[in-house]
């Protein structure tokens, strides 16, 4: 099977699982799907997110390392924000007004989920070793946040894998990103893994 | 048919080019420049009399010499590159160029190595290598920059994130005060 294939079966399977995790913690039903799974130059992609960049954004940014190492960016509106934060306290939604310290740490722990949730997925199926580092908040403008975000994860490549999802929080209708970079390299190397498994 | 996205396309300002990461772009009058900045750096380059200008969005400080690379991601083989363009498709001299520089914020607290501040480093050392007049230098903190650099007027915008915007002029007497 082509490799684009088996990896777009992976992080459907993944993201299932993200989004079961994240619909136990919250109580809400919440729906991702997989937008893009696909071969990107980072200089045409990120002139296409300038176009956008001024919007005010929470990012929750978190490395996954180990045989597979890649980046991770779970991104959300602030006012968002507020209301994921009431769901995950258990308040009704539009009682948080400020971005206060408990919203900050709500989407940290997003992410990390999320970020969990993948990581089990890849190193089960692949047989591999993967974790995911202490989450990193951002808060700044989306342009800002990508930029960081690409030099994270992608200093010295010009060409990058890049999965992009978006995902609807049913009730209240939040919409949220979910980013993971792959170098090139590294894929390769997970080819050649899946090459292995397949003899 | 979606007519929030026709909507979207009507309203967007054709006189904007967006610089991406790792990027470069030249233009001539009548178009202003615009990029994020985040640990990044953003340089403007001007040249007053020909009224053409440049934003590089500059990833890293030094380019490998190991392997093939991408040379506008790079402090040194970036600014290389534009003022070679300068000089053969819009012929300004690089002692003709004024130059700005912004960004290279320390966005990620626990980072150790700070790349905004090689990168600005990096960029002045090859700035003044060229002869090319550094106006304006604003460059650190903990947040992005929005840099909208307008090469009719050369006039930069500059606004750190949750600041007021700033704005800075690319010619000698101008560049001593922020216009309002």
């Amino acid at each position: 099977m082509e490799i684009k294939k088996i990896m777009e079966l992976v992080i459907k399977q993944s993201i299932d699982r993200a989004s079961q995790s994240l619909s136990k913690i919250i109580r809400t039903g919440t729906m991702i799907e997989v937008e893009h799974i696909e071969v990107i130059n980072v200089s045409q992609w990120t002139e296409q997110i300038m176009d956008k960049g001024e919007i005010e954004m929470l990012g929750s940014m978190l490395s996954l390392e180990g045989d597979f190492s890649s980046k991770f960016l779970f991104l959300i509106k602030v006012k968002d924000a507020f209301i994921l934060n009431d769901l995950m306290i258990r308040n009704s939604p539009g009682t948080t007004t400020s971005l206060d310290y408990f919203t900050k740490s709500t989407i940290q722990e997003i992410g990390n989920v999320l970020c969990g949730s993948i990581a089990n997925t890849f190193s089960k199926d692949f047989n591999i070793s993967m974790w995911p580092s202490v989450p990193l908040l951002l808060d700044d403008y989306l342009g800002s946040i990508f930029s960081n975000f690409i030099t994270e994860g992608a200093a010295a490549d010009n060409i990058i894998w890049l999965i992009e999802t978006k995902f609807l929080v049913v009730k209240v209708h939040i919409e949220c990103e979910l980013y993971l970079i792959l170098n090139t390299e590294n894929f390769a190397r997970l080819q050649k893994l899946l090459n292995k498994e397949g003899k | 048919m979606n007519m929030g996205k026709i909507k979207d396309v009507y309203l967007r300002d054709k006189s904007i080019i967006h610089v991406g990461v790792g990027d470069f772009k030249i233009s001539k009058e009548g178009y202003r420049l615009k990029t994020f900045l985040g640990c990044c750096l953003g340089v403007c380059l001007y040249a007053r009399n020909k009224k053409v200008g440049a934003l590089l969005h500059i990833v890293l400080p030094s380019a490998p010499g190991y392997r093939e690379v991408n040379p506008a991601k790079y402090a040194d083989t970036a600014l290389r590159e534009v003022i070679r363009q300068f000089k053969k498709k819009h012929k300004v001299k690089a002692n003709h160029l004024t130059a700005m520089i912004f960004g290279g914020a320390k966005m990620i607290e626990d980072h150790i190595e700070n790349v905004g501040k090689k990168n600005a480093l990096r960029a002045k050392e090859v700035l003044r290598k060229n002869k090319v007049r550094i106006l304006k230098e604003k460059v650190g903190g903990k947040r992005g920059y929005k840099i909208e650099f307008d090469v009719s007027t050369g006039m930069v915008t500059c606004q750190v994130f949750g600041q007021k915007e700033q704005k800075y002029f690319m010619s000698d007497k101008g560049a001593r005060k922020s216009w309002k």
